[in-house]
Protein backbone atom coordinates (compact mmCIF):
# COMPACT_ATOMS: atom_id res chain seq x y z
CA UNK A 1 0.00 0.00 0.00
CA UNK A 2 1.40 3.32 -0.84
CA UNK A 3 1.30 5.67 2.22
CA UNK A 4 -0.67 9.03 1.99
CA UNK A 5 2.21 11.72 1.40
CA UNK A 6 2.59 15.05 3.56
CA UNK A 7 5.24 16.15 1.28
CA UNK A 8 4.50 18.63 -1.46
CA UNK A 9 7.87 17.97 -3.46
CA UNK A 10 10.06 15.42 -3.02
CA UNK A 11 13.76 16.99 -4.32
CA UNK A 12 16.50 13.78 -4.35
CA UNK A 13 20.21 14.93 -5.75
CA UNK A 14 19.39 17.69 -7.09
CA UNK A 15 22.21 19.44 -9.11
CA UNK A 16 22.31 21.88 -11.79
CA UNK A 17 25.15 23.20 -13.87
CA UNK A 18 25.45 26.27 -16.48
CA UNK A 19 27.84 24.81 -19.16
CA UNK A 20 31.01 24.26 -16.88
CA UNK A 21 29.75 26.35 -13.90
CA UNK A 22 27.66 24.53 -11.42
CA UNK A 23 25.08 26.57 -9.03
CA UNK A 24 23.58 23.74 -7.38
CA UNK A 25 25.31 20.26 -5.65
CA UNK A 26 23.18 17.17 -5.13
CA UNK A 27 20.27 19.06 -3.15
CA UNK A 28 18.03 16.74 -1.59
CA UNK A 29 15.20 17.96 0.87
CA UNK A 30 11.66 17.57 1.60
CA UNK A 31 8.99 20.49 1.63
CA UNK A 32 6.35 19.66 3.78
CA UNK A 33 2.43 20.18 2.29
CA UNK A 34 1.10 23.95 3.49
CA UNK A 35 4.20 24.49 5.63
CA UNK A 36 6.02 28.15 5.05
CA UNK A 37 9.75 27.08 3.48
CA UNK A 38 12.74 29.87 3.74
CA UNK A 39 15.56 30.04 1.81
CA UNK A 40 18.15 32.12 2.78
CA UNK A 41 21.69 32.64 1.23
CA UNK A 42 24.46 34.79 0.11
CA UNK A 43 23.77 35.77 -3.64
CA UNK A 44 25.15 33.07 -5.82
CA UNK A 45 24.37 30.70 -3.31
CA UNK A 46 22.06 29.08 -5.82
CA UNK A 47 18.23 29.70 -4.36
CA UNK A 48 16.65 31.74 -7.73
CA UNK A 49 18.09 28.42 -9.32
CA UNK A 50 16.82 26.04 -7.18
CA UNK A 51 13.21 27.49 -7.18
CA UNK A 52 13.32 27.84 -11.05
CA UNK A 53 14.27 24.09 -11.12
CA UNK A 54 10.60 23.76 -9.05
CA UNK A 55 8.01 24.69 -11.58
CA UNK A 56 10.70 24.12 -14.78
CA UNK A 57 11.32 27.70 -15.41
CA UNK A 58 14.81 26.60 -15.90
CA UNK A 59 13.82 24.83 -19.12
CA UNK A 60 13.80 28.50 -20.40
CA UNK A 61 17.65 29.35 -19.63
CA UNK A 62 20.49 28.32 -22.03
CA UNK A 63 22.41 25.67 -21.18
CA UNK A 64 21.30 24.91 -17.75
CA UNK A 65 21.61 20.73 -17.43
CA UNK A 66 19.46 19.60 -14.22
CA UNK A 67 20.33 16.02 -12.77
CA UNK A 68 18.17 14.57 -9.88
CA UNK A 69 14.83 13.61 -9.18
CA UNK A 70 11.56 15.85 -8.30
CA UNK A 71 8.59 14.10 -6.86
CA UNK A 72 5.66 15.59 -6.63
CA UNK A 73 2.55 13.22 -5.51
CA UNK A 74 2.85 10.78 -8.63
CA UNK A 75 4.11 12.86 -11.19
CA UNK A 76 7.96 12.56 -12.08
CA UNK A 77 8.47 16.63 -12.26
CA UNK A 78 11.95 16.68 -13.94
CA UNK A 79 10.91 14.45 -16.25
CA UNK A 80 7.31 15.04 -17.40
CA UNK A 81 6.68 16.86 -20.81
CA UNK A 82 3.96 18.28 -19.87
CA UNK A 83 5.30 21.97 -18.16
CA UNK A 84 2.49 24.04 -18.78
CA UNK A 85 0.41 21.92 -16.02
CA UNK A 86 3.33 21.57 -13.97
CA UNK A 87 3.93 25.44 -13.49
CA UNK A 88 0.15 25.96 -12.83
CA UNK A 89 0.30 23.77 -10.09
CA UNK A 90 3.99 25.33 -9.04
CA UNK A 91 3.52 29.41 -9.34
CA UNK A 92 6.32 31.84 -9.28
CA UNK A 93 6.78 35.31 -8.19
CA UNK A 94 9.80 36.99 -9.20
CA UNK A 95 11.81 39.67 -7.22
CA UNK A 96 10.92 42.32 -9.12
CA UNK A 97 7.11 42.86 -9.20
CA UNK A 98 5.81 42.10 -13.45
CA UNK A 99 2.28 43.42 -14.03
CA UNK A 100 1.54 42.34 -17.60
CA UNK A 101 0.63 44.95 -19.83
CA UNK A 102 -3.06 44.31 -18.78
CA UNK A 103 -5.66 45.33 -16.79
CA UNK A 104 -5.78 44.33 -13.58
CA UNK A 105 -8.35 41.61 -13.90
CA UNK A 106 -6.94 41.23 -17.05
CA UNK A 107 -3.65 39.94 -15.15
CA UNK A 108 -5.49 37.46 -12.60
CA UNK A 109 -7.30 35.65 -15.49
CA UNK A 110 -4.03 35.91 -17.42
CA UNK A 111 -3.29 32.25 -15.96
CA UNK A 112 -7.02 30.37 -15.81
CA UNK A 113 -7.73 32.09 -19.35
CA UNK A 114 -4.36 30.30 -20.84
CA UNK A 115 -5.76 27.03 -19.28
CA UNK A 116 -9.06 27.15 -21.27
CA UNK A 117 -11.47 28.86 -18.91
CA UNK A 118 -14.10 30.69 -20.50
CA UNK A 119 -16.69 31.10 -18.21
CA UNK A 120 -17.27 34.97 -16.79
CA UNK A 121 -18.81 34.10 -14.15
CA UNK A 122 -16.05 31.56 -13.00
CA UNK A 123 -13.24 34.09 -14.29
CA UNK A 124 -15.01 36.65 -12.08
CA UNK A 125 -15.34 34.50 -9.08
CA UNK A 126 -11.62 34.02 -9.54
CA UNK A 127 -10.36 37.59 -10.02
CA UNK A 128 -12.57 38.08 -6.34
CA UNK A 129 -11.11 35.33 -4.51
CA UNK A 130 -7.43 35.61 -5.68
CA UNK A 131 -7.19 39.44 -4.97
CA UNK A 132 -8.80 39.05 -1.43
CA UNK A 133 -6.27 36.11 -0.46
CA UNK A 134 -3.46 38.60 -1.91
CA UNK A 135 -4.71 41.41 -0.03
CA UNK A 136 -5.59 43.93 -2.80
CA UNK A 137 -9.32 43.50 -3.33
CA UNK A 138 -10.41 46.50 -1.29
CA UNK A 139 -7.67 48.42 -3.36
CA UNK A 140 -8.50 47.85 -6.46
CA UNK A 141 -12.20 46.51 -6.59
CA UNK A 142 -13.41 50.16 -7.61
CA UNK A 143 -10.57 50.04 -10.95
CA UNK A 144 -10.50 46.27 -12.04
CA UNK A 145 -10.45 47.21 -15.83
CA UNK A 146 -7.64 49.78 -15.46
CA UNK A 147 -4.13 49.33 -16.49
CA UNK A 148 -2.34 46.64 -13.70
CA UNK A 149 1.35 49.14 -14.66
CA UNK A 150 -0.68 52.21 -12.79
CA UNK A 151 -0.40 50.41 -9.82
CA UNK A 152 2.50 50.90 -7.35
CA UNK A 153 5.40 48.21 -7.04
CA UNK A 154 3.85 46.76 -3.40
CA UNK A 155 0.38 46.43 -5.29
CA UNK A 156 1.96 45.05 -8.61
CA UNK A 157 3.67 42.40 -6.31
CA UNK A 158 0.65 41.60 -4.19
CA UNK A 159 -0.82 41.47 -8.11
CA UNK A 160 1.15 39.02 -9.10
CA UNK A 161 0.78 36.93 -6.13
CA UNK A 162 -3.06 37.02 -6.95
CA UNK A 163 -2.17 36.17 -10.49
CA UNK A 164 -0.30 32.97 -8.95
CA UNK A 165 -3.17 31.93 -7.07
CA UNK A 166 -5.85 32.30 -9.46
CA UNK A 167 -4.26 29.03 -11.02
CA UNK A 168 -5.36 27.43 -7.73
CA UNK A 169 -1.53 25.97 -7.71
CA UNK A 170 -0.03 23.60 -4.63
CA UNK A 171 2.64 25.47 -4.23
CA UNK A 172 4.19 29.04 -4.72
CA UNK A 173 7.58 29.79 -5.15
CA UNK A 174 8.87 33.67 -4.32
CA UNK A 175 12.19 34.68 -5.13
CA UNK A 176 12.99 37.71 -3.00
CA UNK A 177 9.96 39.37 -3.42
CA UNK A 178 10.57 42.36 -0.94
CA UNK A 179 13.89 43.25 -2.45
CA UNK A 180 12.13 46.21 -4.39
CA UNK A 181 9.84 46.87 -1.66
CA UNK A 182 9.55 49.72 1.30
CA UNK A 183 8.98 48.44 4.69
CA UNK A 184 5.26 48.62 4.41
CA UNK A 185 4.64 46.91 1.51
CA UNK A 186 7.18 44.22 2.89
CA UNK A 187 5.05 44.19 5.45
CA UNK A 188 2.06 43.78 3.33
CA UNK A 189 3.29 41.04 1.68
CA UNK A 190 4.32 39.13 5.45
CA UNK A 191 1.03 39.54 5.97
CA UNK A 192 -0.40 38.24 2.90
CA UNK A 193 2.17 34.93 2.74
CA UNK A 194 1.38 34.08 6.67
CA UNK A 195 -2.23 34.50 5.85
CA UNK A 196 -1.80 32.04 2.70
CA UNK A 197 0.10 29.55 5.05
CA UNK A 198 -1.61 26.31 5.41
CA UNK A 199 -3.55 26.67 2.28
CA UNK A 200 -0.82 26.32 -0.01
CA UNK A 201 2.82 24.99 0.33
CA UNK A 202 5.65 28.23 -0.09
CA UNK A 203 9.02 28.25 -0.72
CA UNK A 204 10.13 31.69 -0.01
CA UNK A 205 13.86 32.23 -1.06
CA UNK A 206 14.78 36.42 0.46
CA UNK A 207 18.43 38.12 0.79
CA UNK A 208 17.13 38.99 3.96
CA UNK A 209 17.67 36.41 7.01
CA UNK A 210 15.13 38.08 9.35
CA UNK A 211 12.13 38.17 6.94
CA UNK A 212 12.79 34.48 7.11
CA UNK A 213 13.29 33.98 10.71
CA UNK A 214 9.95 36.26 11.12
CA UNK A 215 7.76 34.20 8.55
CA UNK A 216 8.96 30.92 8.18
CA UNK A 217 7.95 27.47 9.70
CA UNK A 218 11.29 25.60 8.67
CA UNK A 219 14.42 27.44 7.13
CA UNK A 220 17.13 25.99 4.94
CA UNK A 221 20.72 27.71 4.18
CA UNK A 222 22.32 27.33 1.10
CA UNK A 223 25.36 28.22 0.18
CA UNK A 224 27.88 28.14 -2.96
CA UNK A 225 24.99 25.84 -4.60
CA UNK A 226 24.99 23.40 -1.31
CA UNK A 227 22.53 23.25 1.36
CA UNK A 228 24.21 23.64 4.45
CA UNK A 229 21.34 23.19 6.80
CA UNK A 230 17.70 22.93 7.15
CA UNK A 231 15.88 23.16 10.64
CA UNK A 232 12.98 24.90 11.89
CA UNK A 233 13.39 28.03 11.74
CA UNK A 234 13.08 29.15 15.65
CA UNK A 235 16.00 26.38 16.15
CA UNK A 236 18.27 27.36 12.98
CA UNK A 237 18.33 30.81 13.42
CA UNK A 238 18.99 30.64 17.78
CA UNK A 239 21.03 27.08 17.95
CA UNK A 240 22.38 26.72 13.90
CA UNK A 241 24.43 23.50 13.62
CA UNK A 242 27.00 24.47 10.91
CA UNK A 243 28.90 27.33 11.68
CA UNK A 244 28.94 28.55 8.56
CA UNK A 245 25.17 29.13 9.17
CA UNK A 246 25.95 30.67 12.39
CA UNK A 247 28.53 33.33 10.46
CA UNK A 248 25.77 34.23 7.95
CA UNK A 249 23.13 35.12 10.50
CA UNK A 250 25.17 36.85 12.46
CA UNK A 251 26.07 38.69 9.01
CA UNK A 252 29.68 38.23 8.76
CA UNK A 253 29.48 37.53 4.77
CA UNK A 254 27.05 37.60 2.16
CA UNK B 1 47.58 74.96 -27.48
CA UNK B 2 45.57 77.92 -26.13
CA UNK B 3 42.23 77.49 -23.61
CA UNK B 4 39.01 77.81 -24.99
CA UNK B 5 36.34 79.47 -23.16
CA UNK B 6 33.72 76.09 -22.94
CA UNK B 7 30.64 78.48 -23.23
CA UNK B 8 31.80 80.00 -26.03
CA UNK B 9 33.10 76.63 -27.55
CA UNK B 10 29.46 75.20 -26.45
CA UNK B 11 27.85 77.95 -28.41
CA UNK B 12 29.90 77.44 -32.05
CA UNK B 13 29.69 73.62 -31.56
CA UNK B 14 25.76 74.11 -31.52
CA UNK B 15 25.37 76.48 -34.22
CA UNK B 16 27.41 74.50 -36.35
CA UNK B 17 25.40 71.74 -35.87
CA UNK B 18 21.98 73.10 -36.83
CA UNK B 19 23.85 74.71 -39.88
CA UNK B 20 24.21 71.57 -41.28
CA UNK B 21 21.15 70.13 -40.04
CA UNK B 22 19.01 72.41 -41.79
CA UNK B 23 21.29 71.82 -44.89
CA UNK B 24 19.72 68.23 -44.97
CA UNK B 25 16.30 69.66 -45.04
CA UNK B 26 16.92 71.85 -48.15
CA UNK B 27 17.27 69.42 -50.73
CA UNK B 28 14.10 67.24 -49.48
CA UNK B 29 12.61 70.91 -49.60
CA UNK B 30 13.43 71.74 -52.56
CA UNK B 31 12.60 68.83 -54.25
CA UNK B 32 9.06 68.73 -52.83
CA UNK B 33 9.03 72.32 -53.90
CA UNK B 34 9.65 71.89 -57.49
CA UNK B 35 8.02 68.70 -58.03
CA UNK B 36 4.79 70.39 -56.15
CA UNK B 37 4.94 74.13 -58.37
CA UNK B 38 5.78 72.55 -61.31
CA UNK B 39 3.09 69.69 -61.18
CA UNK B 40 0.46 70.94 -59.70
CA UNK B 41 -0.75 72.54 -63.08
CA UNK B 42 -0.91 69.32 -64.97
CA UNK B 43 -2.72 67.88 -61.95
CA UNK B 44 -6.45 68.03 -61.97
CA UNK B 45 -10.04 65.30 -62.00
CA UNK B 46 -9.27 64.06 -64.79
CA UNK B 47 -5.55 63.50 -64.72
CA UNK B 48 -6.82 61.05 -62.01
CA UNK B 49 -9.46 59.41 -63.48
CA UNK B 50 -8.92 58.45 -66.96
CA UNK B 51 -6.30 56.52 -69.06
CA UNK B 52 -3.27 58.14 -70.82
CA UNK B 53 -4.89 58.97 -74.72
CA UNK B 54 -2.37 59.86 -78.39
CA UNK B 55 0.41 57.67 -77.03
CA UNK B 56 0.17 59.25 -73.08
CA UNK B 57 0.84 62.49 -74.52
CA UNK B 58 -2.84 63.66 -73.59
CA UNK B 59 -5.17 62.07 -70.87
CA UNK B 60 -4.65 61.06 -67.53
CA UNK B 61 -2.57 58.32 -65.27
CA UNK B 62 -5.56 56.49 -63.44
CA UNK B 63 -4.15 53.37 -65.04
CA UNK B 64 -0.45 53.60 -63.58
CA UNK B 65 -2.41 55.02 -60.13
CA UNK B 66 -4.47 51.80 -60.05
CA UNK B 67 -1.23 49.59 -60.76
CA UNK B 68 0.72 50.76 -58.34
CA UNK B 69 -1.89 50.39 -55.81
CA UNK B 70 -2.15 46.63 -56.76
CA UNK B 71 1.34 46.23 -57.18
CA UNK B 72 1.76 47.53 -53.52
CA UNK B 73 -1.23 45.67 -52.09
CA UNK B 74 -0.19 42.26 -53.62
CA UNK B 75 3.77 42.92 -52.26
CA UNK B 76 2.17 43.30 -48.87
CA UNK B 77 -0.09 39.96 -49.23
CA UNK B 78 2.36 38.05 -50.11
CA UNK B 79 5.42 39.47 -47.93
CA UNK B 80 4.17 40.17 -44.85
CA UNK B 81 2.27 36.68 -43.62
CA UNK B 82 5.75 34.88 -44.53
CA UNK B 83 7.82 37.92 -43.31
CA UNK B 84 5.90 38.42 -39.89
CA UNK B 85 5.92 34.45 -39.46
CA UNK B 86 9.87 34.50 -40.20
CA UNK B 87 10.20 37.44 -37.66
CA UNK B 88 7.89 35.55 -34.99
CA UNK B 89 10.51 32.27 -35.02
CA UNK B 90 14.00 33.74 -35.25
CA UNK B 91 12.94 35.81 -32.21
CA UNK B 92 10.62 34.07 -30.19
CA UNK B 93 11.24 30.09 -31.09
CA UNK B 94 14.75 30.00 -32.27
CA UNK B 95 16.74 32.73 -31.27
CA UNK B 96 20.23 30.69 -30.65
CA UNK B 97 19.28 28.02 -33.20
CA UNK B 98 21.36 27.54 -36.22
CA UNK B 99 18.66 27.71 -38.57
CA UNK B 100 18.20 30.87 -36.98
CA UNK B 101 21.74 31.95 -37.89
CA UNK B 102 21.41 30.78 -41.57
CA UNK B 103 18.35 32.89 -41.85
CA UNK B 104 19.76 36.06 -40.50
CA UNK B 105 23.00 35.63 -43.31
CA UNK B 106 19.89 35.07 -45.64
CA UNK B 107 18.68 38.10 -44.91
CA UNK B 108 21.68 40.61 -44.68
CA UNK B 109 22.54 39.27 -48.10
CA UNK B 110 19.12 39.64 -49.66
CA UNK B 111 18.75 43.10 -48.63
CA UNK B 112 21.89 44.31 -49.67
CA UNK B 113 20.62 42.60 -52.85
CA UNK B 114 20.46 45.89 -56.12
CA UNK B 115 16.76 46.01 -56.79
CA UNK B 116 17.24 45.37 -60.60
CA UNK B 117 18.53 42.12 -59.86
CA UNK B 118 15.64 41.31 -58.06
CA UNK B 119 13.87 42.27 -61.55
CA UNK B 120 16.27 39.92 -63.17
CA UNK B 121 15.16 37.21 -60.72
CA UNK B 122 11.83 37.61 -61.11
CA UNK B 123 11.95 37.41 -64.80
CA UNK B 124 13.96 34.59 -64.72
CA UNK B 125 12.33 32.59 -61.66
CA UNK B 126 8.65 33.87 -61.77
CA UNK B 127 8.20 35.17 -65.72
CA UNK B 128 9.80 32.35 -67.64
CA UNK B 129 10.95 29.57 -65.02
CA UNK B 130 7.05 29.05 -63.43
CA UNK B 131 5.58 30.59 -66.93
CA UNK B 132 3.11 32.88 -64.57
CA UNK B 133 4.13 35.66 -67.62
CA UNK B 134 4.69 39.01 -67.66
CA UNK B 135 1.92 39.59 -64.96
CA UNK B 136 0.64 41.11 -61.65
CA UNK B 137 1.13 37.63 -60.49
CA UNK B 138 5.15 37.80 -61.32
CA UNK B 139 5.48 41.17 -60.25
CA UNK B 140 3.90 41.22 -56.78
CA UNK B 141 5.87 38.11 -56.34
CA UNK B 142 9.28 39.58 -57.27
CA UNK B 143 8.11 43.00 -55.10
CA UNK B 144 7.59 40.63 -52.33
CA UNK B 145 10.94 38.96 -52.40
CA UNK B 146 12.20 42.38 -52.30
CA UNK B 147 10.58 43.38 -48.93
CA UNK B 148 10.92 40.45 -47.20
CA UNK B 149 14.02 41.04 -45.54
CA UNK B 150 13.45 44.30 -44.76
CA UNK B 151 9.86 43.07 -43.35
CA UNK B 152 11.41 40.33 -40.94
CA UNK B 153 13.81 42.70 -39.55
CA UNK B 154 11.58 45.52 -38.66
CA UNK B 155 9.00 42.83 -37.45
CA UNK B 156 12.21 41.25 -35.54
CA UNK B 157 13.15 45.16 -33.86
CA UNK B 158 9.47 45.37 -32.62
CA UNK B 159 9.29 41.86 -31.33
CA UNK B 160 12.75 42.35 -29.43
CA UNK B 161 11.36 46.01 -27.93
CA UNK B 162 8.55 43.81 -26.06
CA UNK B 163 10.54 43.73 -22.38
CA UNK B 164 11.89 39.88 -21.56
CA UNK B 165 9.87 39.95 -18.00
CA UNK B 166 6.33 40.03 -19.91
CA UNK B 167 7.68 36.80 -21.59
CA UNK B 168 9.16 34.97 -18.44
CA UNK B 169 5.95 36.37 -16.20
CA UNK B 170 3.52 34.49 -19.04
CA UNK B 171 5.58 31.50 -19.53
CA UNK B 172 5.51 31.43 -15.67
CA UNK B 173 2.22 31.09 -15.73
CA UNK B 174 1.84 28.06 -17.43
CA UNK B 175 0.88 29.97 -20.99
CA UNK B 176 2.64 28.23 -23.93
CA UNK B 177 5.39 29.36 -26.38
CA UNK B 178 2.39 30.59 -28.84
CA UNK B 179 0.05 31.64 -26.29
CA UNK B 180 2.77 34.45 -25.05
CA UNK B 181 3.22 35.33 -28.86
CA UNK B 182 -0.46 35.78 -28.88
CA UNK B 183 -1.13 37.65 -25.97
CA UNK B 184 1.40 38.89 -24.86
CA UNK B 185 4.09 39.91 -27.84
CA UNK B 186 2.03 40.29 -30.61
CA UNK B 187 -0.48 42.79 -29.34
CA UNK B 188 2.58 45.40 -27.53
CA UNK B 189 4.80 45.49 -30.71
CA UNK B 190 1.29 45.81 -33.41
CA UNK B 191 1.95 48.95 -34.29
CA UNK B 192 6.07 48.58 -34.70
CA UNK B 193 5.38 45.62 -37.14
CA UNK B 194 2.73 47.84 -39.20
CA UNK B 195 4.91 51.17 -39.21
CA UNK B 196 7.73 48.76 -40.93
CA UNK B 197 5.10 47.03 -43.45
CA UNK B 198 3.66 50.56 -44.20
CA UNK B 199 7.17 52.36 -44.54
CA UNK B 200 8.25 49.55 -46.68
CA UNK B 201 5.40 49.50 -48.73
CA UNK B 202 5.63 52.86 -49.45
CA UNK B 203 8.97 52.28 -50.92
CA UNK B 204 7.84 48.68 -52.79
CA UNK B 205 5.63 52.16 -54.01
CA UNK B 206 8.62 53.82 -55.75
CA UNK B 207 10.60 50.81 -57.39
CA UNK B 208 10.91 50.84 -61.21
CA UNK B 209 13.62 47.88 -61.87
CA UNK B 210 11.38 45.10 -60.08
CA UNK B 211 8.66 45.55 -61.32
CA UNK B 212 10.54 46.46 -65.32
CA UNK B 213 10.32 43.06 -66.50
CA UNK B 214 7.86 41.16 -64.67
CA UNK B 215 4.76 43.00 -64.87
CA UNK B 216 4.68 47.00 -65.83
CA UNK B 217 3.48 47.51 -69.07
CA UNK B 218 4.96 50.78 -71.18
CA UNK B 219 0.77 51.71 -72.53
CA UNK B 220 -2.37 49.81 -71.09
CA UNK B 221 -5.19 51.95 -70.76
CA UNK B 222 -7.54 49.45 -69.65
CA UNK B 223 -7.61 48.45 -66.12
CA UNK B 224 -6.27 44.98 -64.84
CA UNK B 225 -9.22 42.75 -64.57
CA UNK B 226 -6.92 39.11 -63.29
CA UNK B 227 -3.91 38.78 -61.52
CA UNK B 228 -2.38 37.60 -65.25
CA UNK B 229 -2.86 40.99 -66.78
CA UNK B 230 -0.24 43.39 -67.36
CA UNK B 231 -0.56 46.78 -65.33
CA UNK B 232 0.98 50.13 -65.85
CA UNK B 233 2.82 52.02 -62.94
CA UNK B 234 3.83 55.16 -61.73
CA UNK B 235 6.79 55.08 -61.43
CA UNK B 236 7.39 52.84 -64.86
CA UNK B 237 5.37 55.75 -66.51
CA UNK B 238 7.24 58.16 -65.16
CA UNK B 239 10.56 56.54 -66.75
CA UNK B 240 9.14 56.47 -69.99
CA UNK B 241 7.22 59.40 -70.57
CA UNK B 242 10.67 61.11 -69.56
CA UNK B 243 13.01 58.93 -71.92
CA UNK B 244 10.34 57.26 -74.48
CA UNK B 245 8.09 59.59 -75.74
CA UNK B 246 8.69 62.83 -77.38
CA UNK B 247 6.99 66.17 -77.47
CA UNK B 248 5.24 65.74 -73.95
CA UNK B 249 4.64 68.92 -71.79
CA UNK B 250 7.08 69.10 -68.29
CA UNK B 251 4.72 70.00 -66.59
CA UNK B 252 2.55 66.21 -67.33
CA UNK B 253 5.84 64.87 -66.18
CA UNK B 254 6.10 66.64 -63.18
CA UNK B 255 2.36 65.94 -62.58
CA UNK B 256 3.26 62.45 -62.50
CA UNK B 257 6.12 62.57 -60.04
CA UNK B 258 3.73 64.81 -57.69
CA UNK B 259 1.15 61.83 -57.44
CA UNK B 260 4.02 59.17 -56.63
CA UNK B 261 5.19 61.47 -54.05
CA UNK B 262 1.96 62.57 -52.70
CA UNK B 263 1.22 58.40 -52.78
CA UNK B 264 4.38 57.91 -50.98
CA UNK B 265 4.45 60.57 -48.15
CA UNK B 266 0.75 60.00 -47.43
CA UNK B 267 1.43 56.52 -46.69
CA UNK B 268 5.14 57.57 -44.60
CA UNK B 269 2.49 59.89 -42.75
CA UNK B 270 -0.15 57.11 -41.98
CA UNK B 271 3.35 55.31 -40.42
CA UNK B 272 4.42 58.31 -38.48
CA UNK B 273 1.07 58.62 -37.01
CA UNK B 274 0.38 55.38 -36.12
CA UNK B 275 4.10 55.52 -34.44
CA UNK B 276 3.59 58.41 -32.26
CA UNK B 277 0.19 56.63 -31.03
CA UNK B 278 2.02 54.02 -29.94
CA UNK B 279 4.22 55.55 -28.16
CA UNK B 280 1.31 57.65 -26.50
CA UNK B 281 -0.06 54.31 -25.61
CA UNK B 282 2.91 52.64 -24.71
CA UNK B 283 2.58 51.81 -20.56
CA UNK B 284 6.04 50.14 -19.98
Amino acid sequence: MVMPTTDALSIQNLSVNFGNKTALRDISLDIHKGELLGIIGPTTSGKTTFLTVLNRMIDTLPDAKVRGRIRMGDLNLLATQQVQSVRRRVGMIFALPVALPLTIRGNVEYGPRRSGVRDPGILDVLVEDSLKAAGLWEEVETRLDSPALKLSGGQQQRLCIARALALKPEVLLLDEPCSGLDPLSTARVEDTLIALRGDVTIVLVTNNPYQASRVADRTAFFLGGELVELNDTKALFTLPKDERTQAYIEGKFG
Amino acid sequence: MRRQDPLAQERRARLGLLLVTILVIVPVALIVGTVIVKGIGAVDWEFLSTAPRNGLREGGILPAIVGTLVLVAGAVLWSVPFGVATAIYLVEYAPRSQIARWVRLAILNLAGIPSVVYGLFGLGIFVIGLKLGVSILAGTLTLALMNLPVIVTSTAESLKAVPDRFRVASLALGASRWQTVRHIVLPNSLQGILTGIILETSRAAGETAPILFTVAAFYLPRLPRTIYDQVMALPMHLYAISTQVPNIGMDVRYGVALVLLGLVLGVNAIAIAVRSRMRRNRIW
